[in-house]
């Protein structure tokens, strides 16, 4: 299995606001949903169900509760930091968010926060292998794609 | 990280456990991006804590009652209502009852009840080069771009910020990470950017192609943008990217320390007319003469001289009986405005100055609607002179958008249906 590699910034926790050092999740495999698209939390998802609403994303209504969120980049409102840590609250945020562009300090902080790793500066290359519904495993900064085939997505 | 021996005694306790806490969440972050050591900050623009996000009322409060106080001067974002007058927006009590929470725990923790997405619009202009720590990204581009003060995109730790007094030294803080990173040449006739849609246009292109780059602008045309033209272009810049600062020739304090030529290098875009029109119809999806129910002004918040301008433009008229026209501010210029006429005169035309909020923020967002059994969408349309503001609306609150000229806007609002758009200067100068 190739292995592609990104900068950990956030190592992310199994409970909400606890202190990432003390529960850090080393591995994390789950079905990747991939927008081919720079992302904006205020604006591309629903703040409550964490579905994607953005109109022209091929990702438009997914959820992405229990997958591992992969973007080009973060844009857009400072509500950004807000709406992520909200939906990590409710349960409803992303296992993981890996993206290829580095990190933005707004949604980092969502991310420390929620509890919810997120590598970036991911290996181009990656994203090019990967497709929404694929399985996909971020360990440390290391993603790897595990199975091709895609789910169906539900 | 390094930390200095107060910082240390901070992050032991010494200054309480609330403080201890948010040392500690910075000393995380920074640790995240690799910052050597926390730097002092002189000033902070504080997240709203609004009502429509579940649980941040409580938890604001929760926090304020632990007897906290922010450490240095610090101003606070929009809310999800008019505070003074809910009713002005139509905000459910629920909301609005909620969200009153939050200015008692501002008020506890020292914070300025500004509630405004433009405090530097109110006078918090921290000096050029200054450490502050701020959230609302068209805010931050303009502290970073126009008045050479230094943040990064902040968020919900600002309130550690706020607290402590500190940021780690990272990302735009540091003279390396300032430097232009892409070049934008921008072509465009004087006469095509004199109103705030058009350096909405503008700001929206440079944003698109730049991302999270440092854009270097340059042209080879004069151009004087007033105050509210700067902040419509960053807040558009904001929005199609996440562009954090950038630097124009003539234009930016810290455009000065480059050579034009030294840049060409850089990744390229060229700007002219037609890529700005192109924008403009991809935002204009209202046809001329189809009907019209809100018309939205304000976006990044009105100042007292856009407030002056469409009194003015609009004494003596009355919009039509379909159209909810606002002009969004934040509640110390509506009492300006008040002090000087201009609300009467907004509101004898049927206008609504509201104060603290706007249509994005408020609870007309799809999810709130369903949630309080509020029909959705609240209009059907959306006429604004903010590319910003139509950007978020068309998803958030399902509306179909039309850029138009703030005149042409006023106009629209008066016949209750899409005026006609013209691009060029038709003579007016917008004087905003």
């Amino acid at each position: 299995m190739k292995e592609y590699k990104g900068k950990r910034i956030v190592k992310g926790s199994s409970q909400l606001h606890q202190k990432i050092e003390k529960s850090q999740l080393d591995v994390i495999s789950a079905p990747c949903i991939l927008c081919p698209h720079s992302f904006s939390f205020l604006g591309d998802i629903d703040s409550h169900s964490g579905k994607i609403t953005r109109i022209d994303s091929p990702c438009k209504d997914m959820y992405i509760s229990q997958q591992i969120l992969a973007f080009t980049a973060s844009k857009g409102s400072s509500s950004g930091c807000v709406i992520l840590s909200s939906l990590a609250k409710q349960g409803k945020g992303p296992m993981a968010i890996i993206t290829m562009q580095p990190a933005d300090y707004n949604l980092v902080e969502g991310a420390i926060l929620g509890g919810i790793p997120f590598i970036a500066e991911v290996d181009p290359k990656f994203f090019e292998e990967i497709q929404t519904g694929m399985q996909i495993k971020i360990q440390e900064g290391v993603c790897t794609l595990l199975e091709e085939k895609v789910l169906e997505y539900k | 990280m390094k930390l200095t021996e107060y910082e240390n005694r901070m992050l032991q306790g010494e200054y309480g456990p609330i403080c201890a806490e948010a040392l500690d969440y910075l000393v995380q972050f920074g640790d995240a991006f690799g910052a050597e050591k926390l730097i002092d900050i002189s000033y902070s623009h504080y997240p709203a804590e609004m009502a429509i996000y579940d649980g941040f009322c409580e938890d604001v409060e929760h926090y304020a009652n632990q007897g906290i106080q922010v450490a240095i001067p610090t101003t606070s974002s929009t809310l999800c209502c008019d505070l003074e007058d809910p009713s002005l927006t139509n905000c459910p009590s629920y909301l609005s009852n909620l969200q009153e929470k939050t200015k008692h725990a501002f008020r506890k923790m020292g914070i300025l009840q500004t509630f405004t997405c433009t405090p530097q619009q109110i006078g918090f202009v921290p000096p050029m080069g200054s450490y502050i720590s701020s959230v609302e990204s068209s805010a931050i581009i303009y502290f970073n771009s126009v008045v050479g003060a230094r943040t990064n995109r902040g968020g919900l730790f600002t309130r550690y910020s706020s607290v402590t007094g500190k940021y780690p030294a990272m990302g735009y803080l540091l003279d390396e990470n300032r430097v232009p990173s892409c070049y934008c040449e921008v072509s465009i006739d004087p006469n095509y950017l004199t109103r705030l849609d058009q350096w909405s246009v503008l700001g929206y292109l440079i944003g698109e192609y730049a991302q999270d780059q440092v854009p270097y602008i340059n042209s080879s045309k004069k151009y004087k943008p007033t105050m509210s033209q700067l902040v419509s272009l960053g807040a558009a810049m904001a929005t199609s990217g996440s562009v954090t600062l950038f630097h124009w020739k003539g234009i930016t304090p810290e455009a000065t320390q480059y050579e034009t030529s030294s840049l060409k290098h850089l990744p390229h875009l060229f700007i002219s007319e037609k890529e700005m029109m192109e924008t403009q119809e991809k935002f204009t999806e209202i046809q001329e003469n189809q009907p019209i129910d809100f018309v939205v002004l304000g976006c990044p918040h009105a100042n007292l001289s856009m407030i002056q301008y469409i009194a003015e433009k609009i004494e003596g008229r009355i919009i039509h009986e379909n159209v909810t026209f606002w002009v969004c501010t934040n509640r110390m210029t509506k009492l300006q405005a008040s002090n000087l006429g201009f609300t009467q005169k907004l509101e004898r035309a049927g206008v609504r100055l509201i104060a603290d909020t706007c249509p994005v923020e408020s609870h007309m967002r799809s999810n709130i609607c369903t949630r309080h059994g509020i029909p959705f969408p609240c209009y059907q349309t959306m006429i604004s002179n903010s590319l910003k503001m139509l950007h978020y609306s068309r998803n958030l609150l399902g509306v179909k958008p039309a850029l138009l000229s703030t005149d042409q806007c006023i106009e629209s609002a008066i016949q209750g249906k899409r005026v006609s758009i013209y691009w060029k200067k038709d003579g007016c100068n917008e004087r905003i």
